[in-house]
Parts: C-alpha cells; sequence; structure tokens
C-alpha cells in the first residue's frame, strides 16, 4: 500500500545494515584466521550498496501504477579487500614461512569498529525514519477528532 | 435566513418513485470497502505468518517481524477510523426526523 511507502523503503535499508553488520561481524571474527579454503589468510570483505530501483518490467509498471518513489537499498555485491596482507614474525607459528614471517589477514580491528558504529548508527537512523513514519500516519488520523 | 431553499433537495428524497440501481460491477462502495478490508486482513496473516516464522526460530531480520506487526497495527487503526466515520454517518442519517 501507498501509505506504507516510506516503511518500506526504511526497512530494505535495515535489512541492508543488517547484511552490513554481519560481515563486520565475520571480518572481526576472523581477524587472525591464516588458513582458508583457498590456502591464503582470510581477506577482509565489503559490502556494496545500490539503490533498489525499479528493473523488470512488473516492478517498473506497479511503481508507475501506485506512485511508488523506488524501492531503498539493496546489497549488490560483497566484494574482498584487495590490499595486501600484514607481515607479522611470528617463527613458531604453523604457517610461518622459511623467514619466519606469518602473513596474517588484511583486517584493521579498530577500521571494523569504526563500520560496526556507523553501521549500527544508520541503523538507528532508520528505524527514527519508520517511527517518525507512524507517528505522521497517527497524527493523520487524529484529524478532525474531537 | 432563507430556509425555502431546502425544498430543492426535496426530490433527493423521493425514494417512492426510485428504485436505487447498482452502479457498475468493482465500482460500488460495498466491493471497495471489501476489496480494501482484504488487504487489511492480508497484512495480518502477513504478521501472523512473521509472528510463526519467529516462533520456529526461521527469521533472518528481527526487523521484519516487528515492522510487518506495525503495519498491520497501523492499517487496522486507519480501517477504525474510517468504520467510526462510516458508523457516524449512518446513525446521524438514522437520526434525521420528518
Amino acid at each position: 500500500m501507498n501509505i506504507f511507502n516510506s516503511i518500506n523503503i526504511s526497512s530494505s535499508s535495515l535489512t541492508a545494515e543488517k547484511t552490513r553488520i554481519d560481515i563486520i561481524a565475520k571480518n572481526m571474527a576472523n581477524a587472525n584466521t591464516t588458513r582458508t579454503t583457498g590456502g591464503s589468510p582470510y581477506r577482509r570483505q565489503m559490502v556494496v550498496f545500490e539503490e533498489n530501483k525499479a528493473n523488470s518490467f512488473s516492478q517498473q509498471l506497479n511503481s508507475k501504477l501506485n506512485k511508488i518513489n523506488g524501492y531503498g537499498v539493496k546489497i549488490s555485491k560483497i566484494v574482498e579487500d584487495e590490499s595486501p596482507f600484514k607481515l607479522v614474525y611470528e617463527p613458531g607459528h604453523p604457517d610461518a614461512d622459511e623467514n619466519g614471517y606469518v602473513k596474517m589477514p588484511n583486517v584493521d580491528i579498530v577500521k571494523e569498529m569504526v563500520d560496526l558504529i556507523s553501521a549500527q548508527r544508520s541503523y538507528d537512523a532508520n528505524i527514527t525514519s519508520i517511527n517518525a513514519s507512524k507517528s505522521m500516519l497517527m497524527k493523520a488520523l487524529e484529524i478532525g477528532r474531537r | 435566513m432563507d430556509i425555502s431553499r431546502i425544498r430543492e433537495y426535496g426530490s433527493l428524497l423521493d425514494f417512492e418513485n426510485k428504485e436505487v440501481k447498482p452502479t457498475d460491477k468493482g465500482n460500488n462502495f460495498g466491493s471497495f470497502l471489501s476489496e480494501a478490508l482484504g488487504k487489511v486482513n492480508q497484512m495480518q496473516l502477513d504478521s501472523d505468518e512473521y509472528k510463526k516464522m519467529l516462533a520456529i526460530g526461521e527469521v533472518d531480520n528481527l526487523h521484519d517481524v516487528t515492522i510487518a506487526s506495525e503495519k498491520a497495527n497501523i492499517a487496522l487503526q486507519i480501517t477504525m477510523s474510517v468504520r467510526n466515520k462510516i458508523m457516524e454517518a449512518y446513525k446521524e442519517i438514522m437520526r434525521m426526523q420528518f
């Protein structure tokens, strides 16, 4: 329904931010992972957000008929950070090379923490937006009430 | 105050000579209302479905559940206020005296 348009858009953003937090959690959990199935250390992952436009014919038609202004945001893909691994001198480590250096994942915990706070605040902001939409609808129902 | 104008509306009250014709199918008030009620009901059902999924632990995003329930709640409140308006109008007409 058209009156729930803004709530639907905010809802898409909540889903996107939730996925972002999932990915950040994965990065932080694997900050010291030196082995993956590919053999290399864990690579930091990032989410790429994309505006969710009406792509298919039916979506286009629906958005024109119901005057829907876009569908919010979606995660278009999850990419790997191609920056180099950190080399740590640790000769006793089982994954150390012949010089005693271990390739650690290119995850920076501090950076992940900042991203986490950012994602959390975006989530909060979208919830505030949903609550604002709801209170506007409730206020609109009060028009003419004695 | 000129109240004689009210006579012009007398023809509106001439029920006996007029038969009430239902307008085109799908265009009358009843079908509009039942369609709208169907939409509200669908929201309640969606909300119930989400709650069931939450209970059996199949929900990926908790906010989907709360938003579905919130939407159902708002839709119901809007329906109730429409219903109250209609009932008010109906009562007003029933109180009319000739």
